[in-house]
């Protein structure tokens, strides 16, 4: 055990002195502070570009209302609140396209081409039958461009024309549209948790309004969190054996200590790297989130002792399982390319679970969640972030996968174990995994 | 082989190997070998590229097992605890690029069971006898080869080992860096350390080592002193220079084989060497004629060379029908 302590030791020591560990740390949040620059940054720098577009309006009654609410929004509505000379949306200006002025070519056809020619950014073409009613898409009304990335201005097209044939299709009707407002209101259901009493006072304790961010957005960031301290660390563990192995270090190493203490050694060296990783985002999060106005009490609730506890076990799980899995594979290989070929099965093995991440989330208690999260590989993973989500996971359901996981995790460091003992002094070509497999029955 | 048996709780024997094989898939690497290293001896392990060396000294290390067979190193049998009693360097240097020197010997020498304080004393002391104090804090990456070897060598002998074994310990190393090692090794022999180390360079063998082990193909070949081993090969081997051409010894009918080591000619003769001498002396000048034992690196060919072949083929399949 001490050798594995003093493998651990001076592994974690490389690791935590390395430029790329800090470099790592401060990369993150500086990463994370670049993004919040660059919005910031692209807040300032407004898009304030004149565009134009044609109106085709059959009906001869829409263009009008268009060109007033245009010029109105172009007076008043581009313009910063606080500062009214600063412009912070572009100005949109209309022109009528003369029905019948070019009997030669259709409208949509020249107009295309100005489209083309950049003299507008599109045009519309409105039905003469708009103020009928009927059903959706029976009349025309269609927005055409090169660049229908740009949505703006033709929700705006689509909300005041259809205010305009709105009320005129009201009027016609003798209805009163404000009465038929009120009367068609929705009523929005509130999402709320349970209502609870105090077990000492015996207080009723009404329910707590459900917060989208403890619920969803908490859960997902822990998960995120959990797999990403794991990819970052697996891969890292199984070059450092890799290179190890190139550079004949491990010969030496295992003159003095088993290939399994070795292992051991390193595996754990990645476990403290990770935590220390773990410790260090999530302890800034949690100082962040505590100091920071506005965090709804529920978030502070969803991050409590008890499920950093299992972030931290289920953490453990995770990077013992695949840590073991790549050090075996990084033992068993000789040049770092065949190590990336011969790792893409492990690492799609860990990467699985993401896949079903959003499945989970909208149902955690469903059938697909709870197999997927029994399988122990995915266990770490997805049972952490089963348990994240309220109202969290059954009890036989714990029951079940921790112990299966745990044995899972002992026969995966065992059988890397094996492995590690044969690659570790093996040369020459890369073996397959059914080479692995024959080490893994050796006796 | 004489087996020395345990005398009041010690052991003469350093290592103790009977009967051990072991074979890789359908590759034989180590066949049937017994091997007695007595304590203090300085053993030399000789034998061809891929004749099964270095899985022997892997297996006295027990790194790998054997399949069957029993090896015991400094009285214990398959416990790799001897293993902190025991200095390895491998034939391929295996330092940590990145790291401090005084950190890597601190480390090498806490995995062999030292305190950061012993292994920094010794390390220093070391460091200082191969004049390399200003490199304790250069990393490893910023030292020339023959410095790097030395401090792998430190490395090995670093926590006083009862026994070392050097796999090539002199390969690529200048005159002055050699020498340095190996007067350490000399003396830590005489202070009691048991050391093996295996070697292609048959003068440096025969100049340092109490006894000499071959392997070829699996299978020991020669084992015992020097001098047992040239005696069994007999007198048979003449030195000698002569004025003009070579071939007038290459030509004469009792000359089997001659080697050319520069500044004089070794010839294996078949037959009265008197005769030799007297027919070329008859023919051209003779500054030199010794009749000598063969060297080491003479009865290396003999067994290992491409005229040993024949012979070797024949005698491995006889073992491997008997």
């Amino acid at each position: 055990m001490s050798k594995i302590l003093t493998v651990t030791r001076a592994e974690y020591a490389k690791a935590t002195r390395s430029k790329a560990f800090l470099v790592g740390i401060l990369l993150t949040p500086l990463l994370f502070g670049g993004s919040l620059i660059a919005m910031a940054l692209s807040e300032s720098a407004k898009d304030v570009e004149q565009r134009d577009f044609v109106v085709v309006d059959r009906t001869g009654r829409l263009y009008e209302t268009l060109e007033e609410s245009a010029a109105d929004r172009n007076q008043n509505g581009i313009w910063e609140e606080d500062s009214p000379d600063t412009q912070v949306q572009p100005k949109w200006v209309p022109r009528l396209h003369e029905i019948g002025d070019d009997s030669a070519q259709p409208p949509e056809l020249k107009l295309s081409n100005l489209v083309e020619q950049r003299e507008i950014l599109g045009f519309v073409i409105i039905g003469a039958d708009l103020f009928e009613t009927g059903q959706d898409g029976d009349h025309e009304f269609s927005w055409h461009t090169e660049t229908p990335t740009y949505t703006d201005l033709p929700n705006w097209i689509e909300r005041t024309v259809n205010q305009v044939v709105r009320d005129a299709r009201f009027a016609g009707a003798e209805l009163d549209q404000g009465l038929v407002s009120s009367l068609t209101r929705n009523e929005s259901l509130k999402v709320l948790g349970l209502t609870t009493q105090d077990e000492e006072t015996g207080e009723i304790v009404e329910a707590k309004e459900d917060s989208k961010l403890a619920t969803y957005l908490v859960p997902i960031i822990l998960a995120m969190m959990l797999f990403m301290l794991v990819v970052m660390s697996v891969p890292a563990l199984m070059n450092n054996v890799l290179e190890e192995k190139m550079q004949k270090i491990a010969e030496v190493l295992i003159s003095s200590v088993t290939p399994f203490e070795l292992m051991m050694g390193k595996l754990l060296a990645a476990v403290c790297v990770s935590m220390t990783l773990g410790v260090l985002y999530l302890g800034t999060s949690l100082i962040f989130v505590h100091n920071v106005e506005g965090v709804p009490t529920q978030v502070l609730d969803a991050i409590g002792p008890g499920i950093l506890m299992w972030f931290a076990f289920f953490l453990l799980l995770a990077l013992l399982i695949f840590g073991s899995m790549f050090s075996a594979l990084g033992s068993a290989c000789s040049e770092l390319q065949d190590a990336q070929t011969l790792m893409m099965p492990a690492m799609i093995l860990m990467m699985l679970p993401m896949f079903f991440l959003g499945d989970i989330i909208d149902n955690p208690g469903g059938p697909l969640a709870t197999t997927l999260s029994l399988i122990p590989p995915f266990t770490p993973m997805l049972m952490f972030l089963r348990m994240a989500i309220p109202p969290g996971v059954e009890w036989w359901e714990l029951s079940l996968a921790l112990p299966l996981t745990c044995l899972f995790t002992i026969l995966c460091v065992m059988g890397s174990a094996k492995i590690f003992r044969i690659g570790i002094l093996s040369q020459g070509q890369t073996p397959t995994y059914r080479n692995l497999i024959s080490w893994l029955m050796s006796r | 082989m004489i087996s020395l048996p345990l005398i009041g709780g010690s052991f003469l024997h350093a290592i103790d190997i009977q009967s051990v094989t072991k074979t890789y898939g359908e590759h034989t690497a180590v066949s049937d070998l017994s091997l007695s290293v007595p304590k203090g001896s300085i053993y030399g392990f000789i034998g061809p590229n891929g004749s099964g060396k270095t899985t022997t000294l892997r297996m006295i290390l027990n790194i790998i097992r054997p399949d069957t067979g029993r090896i015991e190193v400094l009285g214990q049998e398959g416990a790799r605890a001897a293993n902190d009693l025991i200095g390895y360097l491998p034939e391929e240097r295996g330092l940590y690029k990145k790291m401090k020197v005084r950190h890597l010997l601190a480390y090498y020498g806490a995995l062999k069971g030292m305190t950061a304080r012993e292994a920094r004393d010794c390390g220093d002391e070391w460091l200082e006898r191969f004049g390399l104090n200003d490199a304790a804090n250069r990393k490893v990456e910023a030292l020339s080869k023959g410095m790097a070897q030395k401090v792998q060598f430190i490395a090995t002998v670093l926590p006083g080992p009862e026994m070392i074994i050097l796999d090539e310990p002199f390969s690529g190393l200048d005159p002055v860096n050699l020498e340095a090692i190996r007067q350490s090794i000399l003396e830590l022999s005489r202070n009691g350390t048991t050391v093996i180390f295996s070697t292609h360079d048959m003068s440096m063998a025969e100049k340092m080592c109490d006894f000499i082990f071959m392997i070829f193909r699996g299978e020991k070949v020669l084992d015992g002193t020097l001098d047992s081993i040239q005696k069994a090969y007999g007198a048979d081997t003449v030195r000698l220079r002569i004025d003009g051409e070579q071939e007038l010894i290459a030509d004469h009918p009792i000359v089997e084989r001659v080697s050319d080591l520069g500044q004089y000619q070794e010839v294996r003769v078949n037959g009265d060497p008197q005769a030799l001498l007297e027919s070329l002396a008859g023919r051209t000048r003779v500054s030199l004629f010794e009749i000598a034992r063969p060297s080491l690196q003479d009865i290396f060919v003999r067994i290992a060379g491409p005229e040993a072949e024949p012979a070797a083929e024949e005698h491995f399949a006889t073992a491997d029908r008997g």
